[in-house]
């Protein structure tokens, strides 16, 4: 009987096996043909952490570049070991543009460097507008990297970074602000019927051209520039907020040219200082110049 | 030339409300508050008249 019982149930478990198996096997079927797809990007994977450990700079930077254009989050603790590294060797050309290569990976696969990998990288090369990408995701984190990188930035650099102390380090950036605000009175006093001159208007134009070392990827540049703008990604909420909008050059000489306009660094400060206030009104009598224009007569 | 201190009043006004607010909203400690007045203008006369005979009158600092 007991015989006859354990036959039973091992009839049932093979039955309901079969069955579980059988209604699992389109589940299966797919398990093992996606199995060759699976292991290629396994493979693939394991290929690009062989090029961003290689020694080769613009092996390392296609690795980089490859990592980017694939979007493979997995590759983010290997981007940033290739960045510390990166940040200690020679300077030179090409470390450059494997530091571009890196940089990009690193924003688009949202790596977390520490405010020290930020600072050494930095000490490399004019990368600011990555920097404070990087930096813009935890902003409280970065607090004194950004102070320290402040007097280093201008224009849009200098918003961005001004208007992240604002999300992240409100106290220190209400500081920092107050030393830049100035209201200048202007009053021009003139006699009756006559006009005054106008005000004037500062600007440049910054050119130049950078020609890519043999072997690398693609160039991948970070604009910032003022929102709104299409295709760009929001760096920092602000006063005036700031985007930036990713450049792709596939060409081995890069052309650059750029206008650059007066930056006010008293109004930007009055602007934030008010935003930082909840102050949102769309108009202020603050400003950082103010014309007042008084004509004159022998009775006033 | 009442009219033009009237016009540096506001302004001086407007920067002082601006303080307080910060003040409230905990991000400027009372001890940092700017001590001048509380604003920093700085105050230029450009004199375009023909003749500078008579005196301006003095504007409020």
């Amino acid at each position: 009987m007991v015989a006859f019982r354990s036959h039973l149930a091992i009839l049932v478990l093979a039955l309901t096996a079969t069955h579980t198996a059988r209604a699992l096997q389109p589940a299966i079927a797919s398990i093992e043909k996606s199995k060759p797809a699976q292991q290629a990007v396994a493979e693939r994977i394991e290929r690009i952490r062989r090029d961003l450990a290689a020694v080769d700079m613009p092996q390392r930077a296609w690795g980089a570049w490859t990592a980017s254009l694939l979007q493979l989050p997995e590759l983010a603790p290997d981007i940033l070991a290739a960045l510390r590294r990166a940040a200690t060797e020679p300077h030179s050309e090409s470390l450059k543009f494997l530091l571009h290569a890196l940089l990009d990976a690193a924003i688009r696969l949202d790596a977390r460097p520490t405010s020290e990998d930020l600072a050494a990288i930095e000490r490399v090369g004019y990368f600011q507008s990555q920097l404070l990408l990087l930096a813009s995701r935890v902003p409280f984190t970065h607090a004194k990297y950004l102070e320290d990188l402040r007097p280093m930035t201008a224009r849009e650099a200098r918003i961005a970074t001004d208007n992240l102390l604002a999300v992240g380090a409100p106290t220190r950036a209400v500081v920092l602000l107050l030393l830049d605000a100035r209201v200048h009175v202007l009053v021009r006093v003139h006699d009756e019927g006559l006009g005054v001159g106008g005000g004037g208007f500062t600007a440049g134009v910054a050119c130049g051209r950078l020609k890519v070392p043999e072997g690398f990827p693609p160039t991948v540049f970070y604009e910032l520039v003022p929102a709104p703008v299409k295709n760009a990604q929001m760096l920092a909420e602000g006063s005036q907020p700031i985007v930036a909008r990713r450049i792709v050059h596939l060409v081995r000489t890069i052309r650059f040219s750029s206008g650059i306009e007066r930056h006010d660094a008293s109004q930007h400060a009055l602007d934030l200082l008010r935003w930082i206030a909840e102050d949102r009104a769309a108009e202020s009598p603050l400003a950082a110049e103010v014309v007042i224009d008084h004509t004159w007569t022998n009775a006033a | 030339m009442s009219k033009v201190s009237d016009q540096i009043g506001t302004r001086r006004d407007a920067w002082r409300n601006l303080v307080d607010a910060l003040v409230a909203r905990e991000v400027l400690p009372k001890e940092r508050v700017p001590a001048v007045a509380p604003i920093d203008i700085e105050i230029e006369i450009d004199d375009q008249r023909a003749d500078k005979s008579i005196q301006l009158p003095e504007l409020p600092r």
